[in-house]
């Protein structure tokens, strides 16, 4: 993959928008120009086989209670964006085989089977499903990497390269392939991604100084009138103020300018010679983040890699762990599965899952980076969440999940802390998000029990 | 003259449980209806001085009053020239009060806005690129002339605003097209954006009459402008023309007899056929024809030929005491038909020399007359499949008699007496009903008998001998209640002194575009009385609204 993929080219603007007073910049990526009150993004990130030691921090608390583990060390500039949950369990997902469970479980928390194919709702299409009310052009994205057949326990490949499930039985899938995203995404933004038309500036220039005259011209006469008549005129210029709003909004917003087209693609099973896996993934969370900054969608999900992954990561060297860090040495890393099923104490293992924190700290800056709402950005108002569906690949248990989450579902959620929460269900935390910061009605999500008061503000 | 009165009056003193028809005349927001009485109802009203409203009487006002969308079509046709009826096709339907002229009925929101910002960039544009009609909106040599637009406001916007403008409002124009100018805008382009502004401001989608002081309840004379649109908006449903503009410009407009002129003229000139389209069409259900379904497996003879020559029909029907000096009393019971072959045929009457086209006949011989026998009304007031007295019942109630049937008493909404429900036909439920006792048969008395008058027509209107299952229709009830049939019922409520009253009332609504209320009670009143000494023609009654004190003048309100 050419390194021409930077997120320069993605995000080409986005710095002018930080400089924009909020609404401005907000209304015009909002669908349809009206100006909705914030709105919260619910991101599912994912990797597999759990996690090395080095992983849990030691110190549970809040602010300067509590420091990073040496694997979540590159997320120090996010620290305050941050909380990892640790001792969360999903018992419901436990059972063999494991590891196309580890995946299909994430989101679900239900026990997948293969013959017939069946799993629960995942919580992301519980939430998009409950929005029904934000009419953005996807409902929700399920995007991720993956480049080789990878092992799938001979179960449908759905359970283990996939983790949103609109239904027990319909599997979302997921998109690897940068152009074929990109093309889809620009297709949906339409006009958002249109060169500017001079013709249609033109008109829309037009269209604005009348509306602008309508509105004076009613303003003039307004208090010429009676008391219900100026309600009357009052509602006309309310409509007229609406229709401007419409008008406005034809300009592209500065965040999501048009990038240009991915050079390369990606299919399964076609690995091209000069693959890059770094760059893969960081186009792929470009595009997440154009969606995301573009309004297109506010819910995804994205895979850093499939369940039962074997692929060589051999573009890491190898760093060495210890409890108060890691230092780089000059071996190149091995491929993923053995890795993580030689034991937790594994250095290779810890080196991939801190190259997994290193491309959500990426993430997490971008969508920091965009503004979203009075003194908030995109990662304020989103739930950012992050973890595997097993402990670790060895025990292959379901216990002490590797859990993190950024953002704070718009000031819904505590950040900086590291919390505890020994045998808690995991679909008790995602019945927490569904309502309390979705403020959906479901009463209950998966054999959840109730909301986890440790994580609202 | 209150219909209501007359309804309790009936309904006599045994049976004051409820089954007092609501008035039409709605009571607020100035006090109850006029059925209600009240005081207004005391006052001497016999003076019917021009001069201004009688110290103490309440001439009332109107809202600001957004076009409807016939209103908007034919306006644009006018003004610019481009006839396309683009808002009835493509706007959202209107809304509806007892007619679709209503001020407060009608409302604005962002899609409705959205058509009509839309609707004046293309109409603009259109208009401009076309050199004959161009020449309705530029009357000076060079648009890229300041003064030259500056004239084009003033003269167009006279036109297009229905008044002229104020100094301010053309300085706010001038102020447009130098923006434009400054953003390279020239000539041609300028005045266009000019003239879609006008289109899109709210002084050309409402109408708004001033009120020297807003605040203040002192009656004042509508201006002369205001007069003309009043005049042009009600008879012709378009702005006024050149000779109104030129009367409300010398003044000459608020002068009684020439206002009275003006109606004159007005109703000879084809436009009034949107009196009788919207008045008439919408007064006496006739609208509702085309909209109405009928069962194709039960009426296999009913097509839009048919649908057409009813429609034709009625228009014609109503159109006749329009321009005819034929008294609007004789409207239920005046025995004209307007057939083509086509509806000759449905009638059973002979077909021969007939052709496409409707004639006007009169034909005693057979059962029906009157519009109360038209076709097309006994099409719309029944079900798609069969007829439904009851509907038809509470039409003569409500368009005739200006008398809403009243909704049973809350304490019968209980379960339907077995009898009612067991019944199979529609006149067996009436019998049984009645025999329910005096709670349900008081009321069900004053109306049922004449829903089933009309029983001789079935649900497209052709004469029949049984009803819809095969049994004679009945010219009693069982408790031996006489059923009138359709010539007679036609001849009592033309002779009804509150079907003159009832014409009175909704002619004023629809005049005034807005409901009466009790302080217009004095102003009917004097109307119904110098109608009838004019001698009872729907003219004569148009005649009467105009010179009316309530017509000519307004009042602000209170803050």
């Amino acid at each position: 993959m050419t390194p021409k993929l930077s997120r320069r080219h993605v995000l080409r603007g986005a710095g002018v928008a930080l400089a924009l007073p909020w609404l401005e910049s907000l209304a015009p990526r909002l669908a349809g120009g009206q100006t909705l009150p914030v709105s919260v993004r619910f991101i599912a990130t994912y990797f597999p086989m759990g996690a090395a030691s080095f992983w849990t921090p030691a110190k549970v608390g809040r602010g300067s209670e509590w420091s990073l583990s040496p694997i979540l060390e590159p997320l120090a500039p996010l620290k305050s964006k941050l909380t990892v949950l640790s001792g969360v369990a999903n018992a419901a997902s436990a059972g063999t085989p494991a590891y196309p469970r580890d995946s299909a479980g994430f989101l679900t928390c239900a026990a997948a089977q293969g013959a017939p194919l069946r799993n629960g709702v995942s919580v992301d299409q519980a939430i998009a499903m409950g929005l029904y009310g934000e009419a953005l052009p996807f409902r929700s994205l399920q995007l991720g990497l993956s480049t080789q057949d990878s092992g799938t326990e001979g179960l449908p490949p759905e359970l283990s390269r996939g983790l949103s499930w609109h239904s027990p039985t319909n599997p979302m899938g997921k998109l690897i392939d940068p152009q074929a995203v990109f093309d889809m995404l620009v297709s949906a933004g339409g006009r958002l991604f249109q060169q500017p038309d001079p013709a249609a500036e033109r008109r829309r220039v037009t269209r604005k100084s009348v509306l602008d005259f309508v509105l004076g011209d009613a303003t003039a006469i307004q208090p010429r009138l009676s008391s219900t008549d100026r309600a009357r005129l009052d509602k006309f210029m309310t409509s007229v103020r609406s229709v401007e709003q419409r008008v406005q909004s034809v300009v592209p917003p500065p965040g999501c300018t048009a990038p240009p087209r991915p050079l390369n693609a990606v299919a399964i099973g076609d690995v091209p010679a000069d693959y890059d896996r770094d760059a893969h993934a960081t186009v792929m969370i470009d595009l997440l983040v154009l969606a995301l900054a573009c309004d297109l969608t506010h819910i995804a999900s994205f895979m850093f890699d499939d369940a039962r992954s074997d692929f060589a990561y051999g573009f890491l060297k190898q760093r060495t762990f210890t409890a108060t860090g890691s230092t780089p040495t000059a071996t190149p890393v091995g491929a993923f599965r053995q890795h993580a099923e030689a034991g937790p104490a594994n250095d290779g293992h810890a080196t991939i899952n801190r190259w997994f924190v290193t491309k959500l700290v990426e993430l997490g800056q971008k969508l920091a980076s965009l503004p979203d709402g009075p003194d908030t950005t995109l990662l304020d108002n989103s739930i950012l969440w992050f973890g595997s569906g097993m402990n670790n690949a060895q025990d292959q248990s379901f216990w002490n999940l590797p859990l993190l989450y950024l953002g704070g579902g718009g000031r819904k959620l505590r950040t900086d802390a590291h919390i505890s929460l020994p045998g808690r269900r995991l679909s008790d935390i995602y019945l927490t998000f569904i309502k309390r910061v979705f403020r959906l009605p479901d009463a209950s999500f998966a054999d959840s029990q109730s909301d986890v008061g440790e994580l609202l503000v | 003259m209150a219909p209501s009165l007359t309804a309790v009056a009936l309904c006599s003193a045994a049976a004051l449980v409820g089954c007092g028809g609501k008035s039409l005349s709605g009571g607020k927001p100035d006090g109850g209806g006029l059925g209600d009485g009240g005081a207004a109802g005391t006052t001497d009203v016999s003076h019917g001085g021009f001069d201004g409203p009688l110290p103490g009487l309440d001439p009332g006002r109107v809202a600001i009053h957004r076009l409807n969308n016939l209103e908007y079509d034919n306006t644009i046709r006018d003004l610019l020239g481009i006839d396309n009826q683009l808002a009835r096709m493509t706007f959202q339907p209107d809304e509806k009060g007892d007619f679709d002229n209503n001020a407060e009925a009608f409302t604005i929101n962002d899609a409705r806005y959205e058509q009509y910002f839309n609707a004046a960039e293309s109409l603009a544009e259109a208009a401009m690129a076309s050199p004959a009609l161009r020449g309705r909106i530029v009357s000076c040599t060079t648009t890229a002339d300041r003064a030259c637009v500056e004239q084009i406001v003033r003269t167009f916007g006279a036109r297009a605003w229905r008044r002229p403008l104020t100094d301010a409002e053309v300085g706010r124009f001038v102020s447009l097209a130098q923006e434009l100018t400054a953003a390279g805008r020239m000539g041609d382009e300028v005045v266009t954006v000019v003239v879609q502004g006008m289109l899109s401001s709210a002084s050309f989608i409402y109408r708004i009459e001033w009120d020297p002081d807003p605040a203040s309840l002192a009656p004042h004379a509508v201006s002369p402008y205001e007069l003309a649109s009043r005049l042009s908006y009600w008879l012709w449903s378009t702005m006024p023309d050149a000779e109104l503009f030129g009367l409300a410009e010398t003044g000459q407009l608020a002068k009684p007899e020439v206002l009275v002129a003006q109606v004159r003229r007005m109703l000879d000139d084809a436009r009034s056929d949107n009196l009788v389209e919207s008045f008439g069409g919408q007064w006496l259900w006739a609208r509702e024809l085309k909209g109405h379904s009928v069962e194709p497996t039960a009426f296999h003879e009913f097509d839009e030929e048919l649908r057409a020559a009813m429609a034709d029909e009625q228009r014609l029907f109503f159109s006749t005491f329009l321009h005819e000096a034929r008294p609007l009393r004789e409207l239920p019971n005046a025995d004209l038909n307007f057939v083509n072959a086509r509806l000759a045929k449905h009638y059973g009457m002979d077909a021969t020399g007939l052709g496409d086209l409707p004639v006007k006949v009169t034909n005693t011989a057979d059962a029906r007359k009157g519009y109360l026998g038209l076709a097309g009304l006994l099409t719309t007031t029944s079900f798609s499949h069969r007829t439904d007295p009851r509907t038809r019942a509470r039409w003569i109630f409500r368009s005739l008699l200006c008398t809403e049937l009243p909704l049973p008493p809350e304490a019968h909404w209980g379960p339907t007496p077995e009898a009612v429900s067991m019944a199979t036909t529609i006149r067996g439920q009436i019998d049984a009903i009645f025999s329910a006792g005096p709670s349900c048969s008081t009321c069900h008395r004053l109306f049922e008998p004449d829903g089933l008058a009309l029983e001789s027509f079935d649900a497209i209107g052709r004469f029949r001998t049984v009803d819809d299952r095969g049994a004679p229709i009945a010219t009693q009830l069982a408790d031996g209640t006489p059923i009138l049939d359709e010539q007679q019922l036609a001849d009592r409520i033309a002779a009804d002194p509150r079907f003159l009253s009832c014409a009175g009332q909704m002619a004023l609504i629809y005049a005034l575009g807005r409901q009466l209320v009790a302080s217009d009670e004095p102003y009917l009143k004097e109307l119904l009385t110098a109608w009838s000494e004019s001698g009872g023609t729907l003219r004569a009654l148009l005649e009467s609204i105009v010179v009316s004190d309530t017509f000519r003048f307004r009042r602000g309100e209170r803050p």
